[in-house]
């Protein structure tokens, strides 16, 4: 079964992964994920992972992967849904398994990706300058 | 070296995959899947923007 990608918007996708995905089924997600992202110009996305039990250092790492693509695509990436048995295993497994902004719930993850958005677009064009200032012409 | 600030677009979906994949850093270059988001990154860093003009 295929992860669903949710339009909320122009600008934002929300992807709630379900309790049943695998191995194949999370790379079957991130290729699909970063596919659309292209196609459709998304700046935002949330994954909501309140649905999975557990979350496995595989599974973290192809988050990562994932948040990284779609940073080189120009989207920003929120985790959301952290389960306290997850946050516990993650947190033991090493603490930059995921490497990605987490929020409470939906609506707090999607509070946090408007100003992320803005802070990316902002930074992307701080970055680059030698001393760091920005010009302006 | 001159001062130039240079984005990086047209990053195609499987061009991201095999980056993550190689582990290419490219975090001190902004990149853009598409040039149309990269010219307006650009038109962002010299304070300009792209805006509808009223009435059209």
């Amino acid at each position: 079964m295929r992860v669903p990608l949710l339009r909320l918007n122009a600008q934002v996708l929300i992807v709630p992964l379900h309790a049943d995905v695998n191995d194949d089924g999370v790379l079957q997600f991130q290729g699909d994920l970063t596919e659309r992202v292209s196609a459709a110009q998304v700046k935002g996305v949330v994954i909501d992972i309140s649905a999975l039990d557990v979350v496995d250092s595989y599974m973290a790492r192809v988050f990562n992967d994932t948040a990284r693509m779609l940073r080189l695509l120009g989207a920003c990436v929120v985790v959301c849904g952290v389960q306290p048995a997850v946050a516990l295993t993650l947190v033991e497994m090493g603490r930059n398994l995921v490497d990605v902004p987490t929020a409470f719930n939906l609506e707090r993850a999607l509070a946090r990706l408007g100003p992320l958005m803005a802070a990316a677009d902002a930074s992307d064009a701080a970055t680059g300058a030698p001393d760091g200032r920005q010009q302006r012409g | 070296m001159l001062g130039t600030r240079v984005i990086l677009t047209g990053i195609s979906p499987t061009t991201a995959q095999t980056m993550v994949k190689l582990g290419i850093d490219l975090s001190g270059v902004p990149t853009r899947g598409t040039l149309k988001a990269g010219v307006a990154l650009a038109l962002a860093m010299t304070g300009r923007q792209v805006t509808d003009r009223a009435g059209s």
